[in-house]
Parts: C-alpha cells; sequence; structure tokens
C-alpha cells in the first residue's frame, strides 16, 4: 500500500496466538505497520471511547472475533452501536472468526456496522482489495 | 398411570341431577358440580379438572356453547355431553364447535359414564404425558444446537490458528517460533478432544468402583502436566489423611483432578513469587473430602456461580473451551458427590469436592 501513513488496525481477539499471527500477516504483507491489539471486548470499546484517533487520515480497521468469554462480538458491536454518530466514523469493522454458524455470518453481515465478514485464516488479499475499495470512496 | 383420583366437572342446571351424580360417582373421582355455565366456569378457574361433563339442555348457554367458550382457556380437559334425545345436528356442532370426546344420553347409565370418565381421564393423562416427552425432546434438541455449535468452535479455532501459522511461516521462510505455536494449538484441540470424549463416556458408562490410592492417583495426575509451560514454577504440595479404605469410580475420579489440577496450572498468576497449588485430601465417615487451592488469577465474583456451565469461560486470560468444569460437574453428579468453588479476583481459588464411599 503506497501511503505515507499506514491506517491502524485493530485486533480483537481472545486468542493470543492468532493476535500474533495476525499483527505479522498484516505487517508483512504491507498492509499496516500501526498495529494495536487487544484479548477483549471491553478494552476495545473503551479505546473507542477514548477518541484518540480523531483526525486522523484514514479511518481505524477493527478486525473482531466472535467468540470471546465476558463479552462476545456481537455484544461489543452492540454497545458500538450506541456511540455517537461521528465517533462510529472513524471506524471499519470487520469480523474475523473461525465460526462455521451460518447464522453467524448471516447475523455479522446484516449488521450496519460491519463492512464485512472473513472466515479464518485472515485472507490478507481479500482484506487490502476492500480496503484499496474503501479508501477510493 | 397416575395414583391420582380423576377429577370431574358435572354441570347441569338441575340441582336433584348433580346430587345423584355425586352420589354415584364420589368414590371413584373427585367430583364438582355446578349448576350453571356461569357456576361451572369459576370452578374451571380455580380447579385443575380432568373431565367435564355437562348437560346440553340448559338456560342462558347450552351444553355445546358452554364447550365451545372454555376452548381458549381451559383447552385440555376432556369433554362429555349429556342430552336428553338425540339430535344429529347438535352432535355435529357439539363435537365440531365444543370438541366434545363423547356424546351420552340422558338419563345416564351409571357404569357407562363411569367408564367414559375414566377414559377421558386417560386419555387427558396420556396427551399430557406426550406434551411433557416433547417438551423434553425440544429442550435436549436445543441444548444438542448449543453443544455443537460451541463444539465446533473449539474443534475449528485452533486449526484455523494452525492453517495460519502454516501460512505465515511460508511467507518468512523458517522460524521454529511458528512450531512451537502449531504445537499449543494442536494440544488445545487434543485437551478439548479428550474433555468430549470424557463427557460422552459419562454419560454413558455404569460406575465400576475400586479402592482408591489418593496419594498416588494425585502424583500421576501432576506428573501428566509436564508439559505445560507454566508447571515448573508451581509449588506442589499434597497432603492425604486417610484412616479407612476409600472405593470409588477411578476413571471419573481421574477425569475431575485432571481438570481441577490442570486448570490450577493453566490459570496460576504469573507476577506472583511463589505460585503453590495445595491438594488435600481427608478421607473419614464414609466420604473423602478433596480441597485443592492455589493462588491463581482467580475467579471475577460475578461469574462464580456459572463455572460449571458447559462452554462458559470467566476470562480471557487464558485459552480454556469452558467444558473441563462442566465435565467434572458432571462427573461428581454422577457419583453422588457434590463440588463447590470459592475463588477472590487475584488471590485464588478453592475447589472443595466431597464425594461418598462407593462400595
Amino acid at each position: 500500500m503506497k501511503t505515507q501513513t499506514d491506517p491502524i488496525v485493530i485486533l480483537v481477539d481472545d486468542n493470543k496466538i492468532e493476535l500474533l499471527l495476525n499483527s505479522r500477516l498484516i505487517s508483512h504483507t504491507k498492509i499496516s505497520s500501526n498495529i494495536v491489539t487487544f484479548d477483549n471486548g471491553k478494552d476495545l470499546l473503551a479505546d473507542i471511547r477514548n477518541d484518540r484517533y480523531k483526525g486522523n487520515e484514514y479511518p481505524v480497521i477493527i478486525l473482531l472475533d466472535i467468540q470471546m468469554p465476558e463479552m462476545n462480538g456481537f455484544e461489543v458491536l452492540e454497545e458500538f452501536e450506541k456511540l455517537p454518530k461521528d465517533l462510529k466514523s472513524r471506524f471499519r469493522i470487520y469480523i474475523l472468526s473461525s465460526t462455521l454458524s451460518e447464522a453467524d455470518a448471516e447475523r455479522a453481515q446484516k449488521n450496519e456496522n460491519v463492512v464485512e465478514f472473513y472466515s479464518k485464516p485472515l485472507d490478507t488479499d481479500q482484506l487490502k482489495l476492500s480496503l484499496l475499495n474503501s479508501m477510493m470512496q | 398411570m397416575s395414583t391420582e383420583k380423576p377429577t370431574v366437572l358435572y354441570i347441569d342446571d338441575e340441582q336433584a341431577n348433580l346430587t345423584v351424580f355425586k352420589a354415584n360417582f364420589r368414590r371413584d373421582f373427585k367430583v364438582h358440580t355446578a349448576i350453571s355455565a356461569a357456576e361451572g366456569r369459576k370452578i374451571l378457574d380455580q380447579e385443575l379438572v380432568h373431565v367435564i361433563v355437562a348437560d346440553q339442555r340448559m338456560p342462558v348457554m347450552t351444553g355445546t356453547e358452554f364447550f365451545a367458550s372454555i376452548l381458549d382457556d381451559h383447552p385440555k380437559a376432556k369433554r362429555i355431553l349429556l342430552t336428553g334425545y338425540a339430535d344429529i345436528s347438535a352432535v355435529i356442532e357439539a363435537i365440531n364447535l365444543g370438541q366434545v370426546y363423547m356424546y351420552l344420553t340422558k338419563p345416564f347409565d351409571e357404569n357407562q359414564l363411569r367408564t367414559a370418565i375414566q377414559t377421558g381421564y386417560d386419555i387427558y393423562m396420556t396427551s399430557e404425558q406426550l406434551d411433557s416427552k416433547t417438551q423434553e425432546l425440544k429442550d435436549a434438541y436445543e441444548e444438542l444446537d448449543q453443544f455443537v455449535y460451541s463444539a465446533s468452535h473449539d474443534l475449528t479455532a485452533p486449526l484455523m490458528s494452525v492453517r495460519g501459522l502454516i501460512k505465515l511461516a511460508k511467507m518468512e521462510g523458517n522460524n521454529p517460533e511458528y512450531l512451537d505455536l502449531i504445537d499449543k494449538s494442536i494440544n488445545k484441540l487434543y485437551d478439548f478432544v479428550k474433555n468430549i470424549i470424557a463427557y460422552h463416556r459419562n454419560t454413558k458408562s455404569l460406575t465400576k468402583t475400586k479402592a482408591i490410592n489418593f496419594e498416588k492417583l494425585i502424583h500421576e495426575t501432576i506428573d501428566g502436566f509436564e508439559f505445560y509451560e507454566n508447571k515448573t514454577n508451581i509449588d506442589f504440595e499434597l497432603s492425604v489423611t486417610q484412616a479407612m479404605p476409600f472405593h470409588s469410580d477411578e476413571p471419573r475420579l481421574k477425569i475431575i483432578l485432571n481438570n481441577l489440577v490442570s486448570n490450577a496450572i493453566k490459570y496460576s498468576d504469573s507476577k506472583k513469587t511463589n505460585p503453590f497449588v495445595k491438594i488435600s485430601v481427608e478421607v473419614a465417615d464414609n466420604h473423602a473430602e478433596i480441597v485443592i487451592k492455589d493462588n491463581g488469577i482467580g475467579i471475577d465474583a460475578e461469574y462464580e456461580k456459572d463455572v460449571f456451565e458447559m462452554f462458559f469461560r470467566a476470562t480471557h486470560e487464558n485459552a480454556g473451551s469452558g467444558i473441563g468444569l462442566y465435565v467434572v460437574k458432571e462427573a461428581v453428579n454422577k457419583m453422588g458427590g457434590s463440588i463447590n468453588v470459592e475463588s477472590t479476583k487475584g488471590e485464588g481459588s478453592v475447589f472443595t469436592l466431597s464425594l461418598p464411599e462407593m462400595k
């Protein structure tokens, strides 16, 4: 990606192997070297509420897992929905899950705040393409 | 079938008929009588009635109309209609509108009516049983659905990690770090599969008992976790006080100890300088009390009651699947014992297991 600063990518997954794995996939494929990780949804929401990404050149990309303890991906989305519009507009949420449930996939795709639903393992080409498309808009 | 007496409600506008009915049937059934449809309705709203017998010809509301009027609120009671004359259109109406299951002529033959009430009661009870079996099946099916949903996640997630790691390893050339992570994911998957099998076995197999050597059993359990990465720092302490032989179901006991000890290791607190797991066993008065105490990360108070639920995970600190303690609880139940947990977040957990002598 030929940009001066990379977009920020936030990874949210309770499995630490996934966090490490996806961070590296994203940096190796030059999608971004600006990666933030959270191992639970609560910390992500706290970070979003802090509004520290105000004035960024690009929206912040979030890759969110579904099945997590304490608060699952859908619960995170419900909380996200309640946030003010302009705050929400700074983020693009992708679901990245190993779920085999079609109901989960459908539910994620139907959610207004979800750009796309991806199955694990992360297909970096697919993500890259989607990001390029959204930036051209 | 049930030993309770069938409850029958008889509605007739002639007091003399009510009196005769009561005299005839009070030994066989629990009898309620009502002089009008309105009175009958009141009784239905208060009492559980299995069979309703109503006279067709009553002022204000006929028997058929009465049956039709109670369809929504009292659909289950079986209905018998009595009438003095045979009128085919009344019969059709009674069946179609009032869902009457039997139609008898008046004056009633005592034996015939008794049989009709008894049969009505039997039909009532059969359909009740059918309803409750259907509900049980629905519940079981829902549970199975939930099980498949959660189990498929726990089976797939480590595999997807492995695929991702392989992808990454190919990208980078050789990096032995990824082999370790692949190994970890596979171990997690293996643990889960073992637990599923243990759970399945537990629902099926009959209990076999033998004399238990706690000292040996617990040492073997601890040694089994040799390859757990945080095990080496943990100080294990074991004390067994056993005044009498103790018999139990060893395979189940192993499942329980394995899960509890592995949790104590997995959820040990890396910030503490002296992580420990203290296990004490006391056998007395035909039962064994096993206490497993650790100074690990502990459990949030709000989740403490849920930790034995299937697929419940109280923490994101370590990648458990949430099936271990459920399997433990099921096994303990099968053995007629009890288990509880007391925990303070950040300080540690104490699991107390009480098992009966099983010889």
